[in-house]
């Protein structure tokens, strides 16, 4: 990137008075222009052969049509010029270390644009200050309640009959999902560099940090109401009414059934992905928290740095006091390494000895695996034992869901090392085992129910026993 | 009076305008309120003055008063004939066309039932379903739900094929079922089997079924699509089965992944795929699907990639023609080259393909170089009174696409020499107080563009 601000002062001046309003009052023409604009900034940015990098109000101004598009062409238009705009010019990235002497050189060094724009505004409001006396209007940005006040309006069901509601969940979560794109692409490259470096500073400047850092945001809310997004998106509790706006009375009028109709298309696909942003983000978290579990036992954390339940626990907790949530949760949520995670550590809350776990003690329930977790269901008394603390309701469903767990990180090469820690024993074992842990159950209450889910799963265990003999 | 559409305006001082930068059109609502504006002034100098003049006869005042209502009326109905003749050219239709008509009863299953797949069979006769009395539902609906909760998924992976059965099964639910879940799980399915490959670069999985060309256009049949749209044929009150069922984000991601794939096996021919690429586009037309914009970008993407270098200039040529002469000459053109979003060397081209083809046969099918019709657009008399500026406002748009891709050096002052040129016959022919919309619309959009082209130039 050559740079940009020499020659793009004009072209700012010249591209923003496409959207000068002034005199107009037509909504057609308002929307038009806003649609030239961006066509405009794509053209500007991205296809030209010496492409500019948008200027701050550029970018606001884009970022503002996203939050307040009103109708569907623009909320997508916008919507994905972010994103592209972001790939194009990320604001963080590696430089390819042209100096051999450099660190240990693999991954290059990380760059960090701190004066570009970013749609959250986190971090010490001294900064803040600096950013609006540069001229920079801040009104539209994210911080801490803002993007907690967010995903909380996401997780209030919406009448999606109207169409004006309807159009105002479009927004948020397209909103929603370019924020957690925000967040990937900020965590992500630190992620690397810290797999070489070990150094909490990256993750301490990292946006994620500072968001859920802040005293704004009440993390426990934030958590909770992720989980309920999740457990809406579950089959069980699917609305229906999405499609229904294809049949809503009024829609004799061609062009209401028309924007009706690509309103009913958009929102379950929409909803699906919001679905997966929801996943990222927590995922997100939950590696956040492991890293600053490392920083904190080296001693790299310092006081600066706060406290924060780890959200693994809140998720546990959740789950352990409404025991009706833990089927449509699991059956959301598919990052394969996370759930399986989630099910271990419910396991290990129950199976552990030690019952003093102090905030920073060294101890971690590391030990357990899937293997392990399966060996306690292998004898009558502890079945028994472990049946009486958590049920065999739960104890069943959460093996089933491991096991799905277990299958999908056996073709998952990201994963490999970390699966076969936890994992701890081939395909064939965990199948066998999974079969003999629900005949003890069986035995140990003879008219155990099972659910669909989980005579699927042994009816999985069985064909890929049979498989492989 | 039409020479000068302003001329009203002398003659009242009521009517006094507030200086606007840019007023596309004065709408009743705007003379409503100046007009409001300044009774309300006249009202309180009347006030003050009948104080001044108490127990005077105030018949004067009122005779002018009432004069000024019945100007003020006539002034009215004069203003709204103006502004009902200047919306009929306003009334430009939006983008959009009708895609999809009526969705017909989609085909029969017709393969041999899924219930006597191999996986279900073996399964009956293995000894745990009697120990743990299972009990699974027979047939469909326990095929069903596997395919719901994933297992039908990781089984696949994990045994490393599909029975054929099972595939075309799976493959009709994600077409045609109405069941949200059901088809999305289906999707989900063919989504992820179908680039899965080993460390080789080989196929992960053996697969005996595979999808096809015919399929694929035997479900857009289905759901209605219409090959050749024409707006005479929309005369439909019930718009119940109207327009695609949802299962076209389906259609459209399994289109996407197959495209990929040529590498590992190949489903499409060349020409299956220059068809698909031309369906594909014509999709973006229809308003229907427009909050599916970014799986549509990445379907698009996912053809174009699928040329290699050799087929490409050719196939490109030969979709951008075809669409060409299929596209109505109104915004919709405009639409079709702004919804190529990609920003590779390959999206480029087929936007300035496209552009240059609907150019073309707007004019004329003997013309041969973006300078010929650049020489075509130079010629026009944009002063003539009945001259169509919405006409020129889309081949001004075309033109700025088409010149989109990299020229070669020695031709590419000449262009850009007449197309700064005709811009600046755009900005300065064209006068500001032309109060047809399109006519500023072009002053706008060519100013900005010659701007831009000259900052452009100045910087290289």
């Amino acid at each position: 990137m050559e740079n940009p601000r020499i020659t793009n002062g004009g072209f700012e001046e010249n591209t923003m008075a496409i959207l000068d309003s002034s005199g107009i009052k037509e909504a057609r023409d308002i929307h038009d222009d806003r649609l030239s604009f961006l066509e405009a900034v794509r053209f500007a940015s991205l296809a030209s052969e010496s492409p500019f990098a948008p200027s701050w109000r550029m970018f606001d101004a884009i970022f503002q049509i996203l939050r307040d598009s009103k109708s569907l062409e623009l909320a997508m238009v916008s919507y994905q010029l972010l994103n592209e705009l972001d790939q194009r010019y990320p604001r963080v990235y590696f430089t390819c270390s042209d100096k051999p002497k450099s660190t240990s050189g693999r991954a290059g060094e990380l760059v960090v644009v701190k004066e570009a724009w970013s749609p959250f505004i986190v971090g010490p409001e001294a900064s803040h200050a600096e950013a609006v006396a540069a001229g920079k209007s801040l009104d539209y940005l994210f911080d801490s309640s803002r993007f907690s006040a967010l995903v909380e309006d996401m997780a209030l069901a919406v009448n999606k009959t109207d169409f004006q509601l309807a159009m105002k969940s479009v927004e948020y979560m397209l909103l929603f999902q370019y924020l957690v794109n925000v967040l990937e692409a900020d965590f992500l490259p630190r992620q690397t560099l810290y797999k070489e470096t070990s150094k909490w500073v990256l993750f301490r400047e990292s946006i994620l940090n500072m968001l859920l850092g802040s005293r704004k945001l009440n993390f426990k809310t934030l958590v909770r109401d992720c989980m309920s997004i999740m457990y809406r998106r579950c089959h069980h509790h699917i609305a229906k009414n999405v499609q229904d706006l294809r049949f809503v009375k009024d829609s004799c009028d061609k062009e209401a059934h028309i924007s009706n109709v690509s309103l009913a298309i958009a929102l379950s696909e929409l909803e699906k992905g919001t679905c997966v942003a929801v996943q990222k983000l927590m995922t997100l978290i939950m590696e956040l928290d492991l890293i600053r579990k490392e920083a904190d036992l080296q001693g790299l954390t310092t006081r600066v740095d706060g406290f924060r339940v780890p959200m693994l626990e809140i998720i546990l907790d959740e789950l352990t006091y409404n025991k009706d949530y833990i089927s449509p949760f699991l059956m959301v949520f598919s990052e394969p390494k996370w759930k399986l995670e989630i099910i271990l550590q419910y396991f290990s809350k129950y199976t552990t000895k030690s019952s003093v776990r102090t905030r920073r003690s060294n101890e971690t329930s590391y030990d357990a695996t899937l293997e392990s977790v399966l060996s306690f269901f292998s004898t009558a008394t502890s079945t028994k034992n472990i049946v009486k603390k958590i049920s065999s309701e739960v104890a069943k469903l959460l093996l089933a869901h491991a096991f799905q767990a277990c299958l999908s990180l056996q073709h998952c090469s990201r994963h490999n090392a970390y699966s076969t820690e936890r994992i701890g024993g081939t395909l064939s074992q965990i199948s066998n085992k999974l079969v003999s842990a629900f005949q003890s159950l069986r035995k140990y209450d003879e008219d155990l129910e099972m659910t669909a889910f989980e005579k699927e799963a042994l009816f999985a265990a069985a064909t890929i026993l049979s498989h492989r003999s | 009076m039409d020479d000068d559409p302003l001329d009203f305006e002398m003659e009242d001082e009521i009517l006094s305008h507030p200086t606007t930068k840019r007023r596309k059109v004065i709408g009743l609502d705007d003379l409503l309120t100046d007009y409001y504006m300044e009774k309300v002034k006249l009202d309180e100098s009347k006030s003050k003055r009948s104080r001044k003049s108490k127990g005077n006869n105030s018949d004067e005042e009122d005779d002018k008063a009432r004069e000024n209502e019945k100007m003020f009326s006539k002034l009215v109905a004069k203003c709204q004939k103006e502004v009902n003749d200047m919306n009929t050219e306003d009334e430009i239709p939006l983008w959009g066309q009708r895609i999809f008509g009526h969705q017909k009863h989609p085909l029969p299953f017709s393969h041999t039932g899924p219930e006597n797949c191999e996986l279900l069979q073996a399964f009956a006769n293995n000894e745990l379903n009697s120990v743990l009395d299972l009990n699974m539902q027979q047939g469909e609906s326990s095929l069903e739900g596997l395919l719901i909760n994933g297992w039908l998924l990781q089984l696949a992976l994990n045994c490393g094929f599909v029975e054929d059965s099972i595939a075309s099964w799976t493959f009709h639910r994600m077409l045609y079922s109405s069941n949200e879940e059901v088809e999305v799980s289906a999707c989900d399915f063919w989504c992820n089997i179908l680039p899965s490959k080993n460390e080789a670069d080989q196929p992960l999985l053996k697969l005996g079924w595979l999808p096809s060309y015919s399929k694929l256009k035997d479900a857009l049949e289905i759901y209605g699509y219409i090959y050749d749209s024409s707006p005479s044929q929309e005369v439909k009150t019930d718009f119940g089965c109207e327009g695609p069922p949802r299962n076209i984000i389906s259609w459209i991601k399994i289109l996407s992944a197959c495209c990929q794939i040529r590498s590992l096996r190949s489903i499409f021919s060349i020409s299956e795929v220059e068809e698909l690429l031309l369906v594909l586009i014509r999709l973006f037309l229809d308003r229907q699907l427009e909050g599916l914009s970014s799986i549509l970008n990445e379907c698009l993407q996912s053809i174009i990639s699928f040329f290699i270098e050799s087929e490409w200039d050719a196939s490109c040529k030969k979709v951008a023609d075809s669409i060409a002469n299929k596209i109505p000459k109104d915004l919709n053109c405009l639409r079709i080259v702004e919804c190529i979003s990609g920003v590779g060397n390959r999206s480029k081209h087929l936007r300035s393909q496209l552009a240059f083809h609907i150019l073309k046969s707007c004019f004329d099918q003997n013309i041969t170089s973006s300078k010929d019709i650049l020489e075509l657009l130079m010629s026009m008399q944009l002063k003539d009174k009945n001259f169509d500026f919405f006409k020129l406002y889309i081949y001004l748009v075309l033109a700025e696409n088409m010149l989109l891709p990299y020229h070669p050096l020695g031709e590419r002052d000449v262009i850009t020499d007449m197309w700064c040129k005709f811009l600046r016959n755009c900005s300065s022919q064209i006068t500001s107080t032309d109060w047809r919309s399109y006519a500023s619309k072009v002053r706008y959009r060519a100013s900005y563009l010659l701007q831009n082209t000259i900052q452009r130039r100045n910087c290289q």
